[in-house]
This record gives C-alpha cells, structure tokens and sequence, in this order.
C-alpha cells in the first residue's frame, strides 16, 4: 500500500518547539539546514500562530523528513491541524517539555487503549 | 459441555447414517471425556472420543479421536470460541505488555528534558541560545524507516508495520547501497558526503557542542547525552505505537471472528431445536 519510494527518502528528523528544546534536539544532532530549507522551529513567546502552522504544513508536505517532533503545549495552539493530519509519512510526535511535562491523560495512544476494552 | 454437545451435533450430521450414539463421560484432571458409541448397523462399534479440555482462561480446546477399524486418530477440533478466546487473551496480555512498555519509555524520556534549561542556568543565557546555531548545520542523526511483515495481519490492511531506526550519516549511505540499483550506486558514489577523509574531519567539526565554544561546561555535555538518549526513546515510543496499532487490529479481527462463531452456533440451536 505504502509504495517504497515514499518513505526510503525520509531519513530528517524535523523539530518544532521551545529554544530549550530545540537546543537539546539540535545537540542531539538531528539539525539540518540546506540553503534556505531549516528542519525545525523554535517556538518562544513572539512567534505568531501563522508561523508555527506554516511550519508545521512545511514539514509534513517536504519528502524527505520521516519524523515531525513538537512539544506537546505547542501542538496545542495548532490543534485542528495536527489532529486533522492523516498521511503515513512524516509521523507525528508529541513531546513533553520540562514546563509541560508527559500528561497520560493527554496521551492518544492510551486513550486507544480505552476504547478497546471499552467495546 | 455444550460446546462438546454441539459439536458432535454437526459431526454426526457428517457421519454415514448415524441414527443413534450412547455416551459415556468422565472427567479427570480438567479432562472431561466424553466417549460416543456408534449403534448403527454399519458403523456400529466405532468410537468417537471427545475430550474437552478446559484451560486456566477457562476455555475449552477441543480434541476428538476416532476409532476406526481399530486405530486411532486424533483430530483437533477446527477454530472453535475455545481457541479464539484463548488467543484473544494471550493477544490482550501481549498489547499491555506494550502499552506497559511505552509508558516507562515515557517515564525515561521525561527525566531528561530539562537538561539544556540546567546547563542554560550555569552557562547563562547569553552562551546558550539559537543565535549560536550554526546556520550550516548537517543533520548527524537520521532515520531509515523500514516496513516488515506481521504474519498474524497478513491480507489485511495491517500486513505490515513500520520500523523506525535511528542512524548516522553512513547508515543511510550504506542502506542505499544494499538496496539499489547500479545507476543509483554510481550517483551514491560520486557524492562528496561519502568521500571518507571528508567524513572523518566532519564528525570532529559537525558536533553540535562546538557550536558554544571551545571549552564547554560539563552540564552542557550531560545535556548532549541526555537529549541523545531522549532521541533514541521518541524512535523507541514510534515503534511502540505502531506495535500498539497492529495488535489492537489483531485483536478486533478475533472478535469479530468470535462473534461471527457465537452467531452461526445460535442459529444452529435454533435450528436443530424445531427438528
């Protein structure tokens, strides 16, 4: 279903989230810059909503990312974005950051886990 | 018992001109026995020896054998409720096992991000922010995605699940190679990233951590580890998803099988009751 070729060209890993934890990824070694393509954002206070989902749209249509990493509490102000996004490739992770941290009642997969049993 | 019962309903229904059986049960050790003797003329003496097993999910697998002219052969009953319940639970105690997996992979993930904000806090603002990133930067950490069968989903939607792995540089170069073509290889080839003296002054001088000086504080090289051990946790939590979506598929698939069995033994009740 999922033809080879569009996934053997992803090998980014793209970020989207606060300067700290853009730092970390980036020392990490996941930073890519070509030109003026960047794989990640940096999020701070300043940043307008316009830019934030124009990045977001940005990585998910690139053929050369597979994973999209963005802090949880940001991927809140982009919400019906992120939960309307349906493709295979880039997937799609939120992550915690040190002011927000891992919420299991916010984890999608787990809620999974709800309606499973709950059938 | 019923299932025994019903069983042996249909499998009489295939039998040449059964009219009649006597039965004879006894139980042992959760074996409950059930021997059926033919009285019809033609097959008569023949023995069908039904053992239900009843198993610790208290399902019940269904072993039948057949005396014919004296020998024995014993056939295990076709996918029955019993088995499809048993496999239904050992698939539920398999997916929490994997959603217990993913939460301490989170729990770990979560311990290490607020590294950068610590070293930020020794090191000051001002030597650790995104005017110091190098605006040439090349990505050192990468990912080859991979998709691999799952021989309970095959035919189905869910046939294959796919594998994230993190790699460097040279694990991309080195997976292009196995897998493609002579004209792709010779694009491989001639591209300056693999020419291997270029590669070795690029991993001293392509560590982010230069980016902040030449001496840098500790803190900020225990931040390095942790985020890359947080890295290789979000590629273990991406699996694990995947993992997840696959066995709750496995898992409806069965009870839809379950429930499509449930059905047919109801109309057979039915059935065989008005006769």
């Amino acid at each position: 279903m999922n033809a080879i070729s569009t996934y053997k060209d992803r090998n980014f890993i793209a970020v989207i989230g606060d300067e700290d934890s853009v730092t970390g990824l980036l020392l990490a070694g996941v930073g890519h810059v070509d030109g003026a393509n960047k794989n990640f954002l940096v999020v701070d206070s300043k940043t307008p909503l316009s830019k934030i989902e124009e990045a977001f749209i940005e990585f998910t249509k690139r053929k050369d990312i597979a994973i999209i990493l963005i802090n949880q509490h940001i991927a809140e102000y982009i919400r019906q974005l992120v939960d309307d996004y349906d493709q295979a490739f880039p997937t799609i992770l939120e992550i915690p950051s040190k002011d927000h941290p891992y919420d299991p009642e916010k984890d999608s997969v787990l809620k999974r886990v709800q309606r499973l049993f709950g059938e | 018992f019923l299932n025994g019962k019903a069983f042996l309903a249909q499998l009489a229904e295939r039998l040449p001109s059964t009219t009649s059986w006597s039965a004879e049960a006894s139980t042992y050790n959760n074996i409950f026995k059930t021997t059926f003797m033919i009285n019809e003329s033609q097959s008569k003496g023949h023995k069908i020896v039904v053992c239900i097993v009843r198993t610790k999910h208290d399902a019940e697998i269904i072993f039948l054998a057949f005396h014919v002219t004296g020998q024995e052969r014993f056939f295990r009953a076709p996918d029955t409720h019993a088995e499809i319940c048993v496999k239904m639970d050992q698939i539920l105690l398999e997916y929490l096992s994997l959603i217990s997996a993913l939460q301490e992979q989170w729990k770990q993930i979560s311990t290490n991000l607020g590294s950068v904000t610590h070293a930020k806090y020794t090191m000051g603002p001002h030597r650790l922010n995104q005017n110091q990133y190098d605006g040439r930067m090349q990505a050192t950490a990468r990912v080859l995605i991979s998709q691999k069968k799952d021989i309970n989903m095959l035919n189905t939607p869910n046939e294959f699940i796919c594998q994230y792995t993190l790699t460097s540089l040279e694990g991309i170069a080195d997976s292009q190679e196995d897998n493609d073509s002579p004209s792709l290889r010779r694009r491989v080839i001639k591209n300056p990233e693999n020419d291997l003296t270029k590669k070795r002054s690029q991993s001293r001088s392509e560590d982010p951590l230069r980016w902040f000086g030449i001496l840098v504080p500790s803190s900020l090289r225990e931040s390095q580890r942790h985020f890359k051990q947080s890295l290789s946790g979000m590629i273990n939590i991406i699996n694990l998803r995947n993992e997840i979506i696959n066995k709750e598929a496995e898992y409806q698939m069965l009870k839809k099988e379950k429930e499509k069995f449930m059905e047919e033994n109801r109309v057979k009740h039915t059935s065989s009751v008005e006769n």
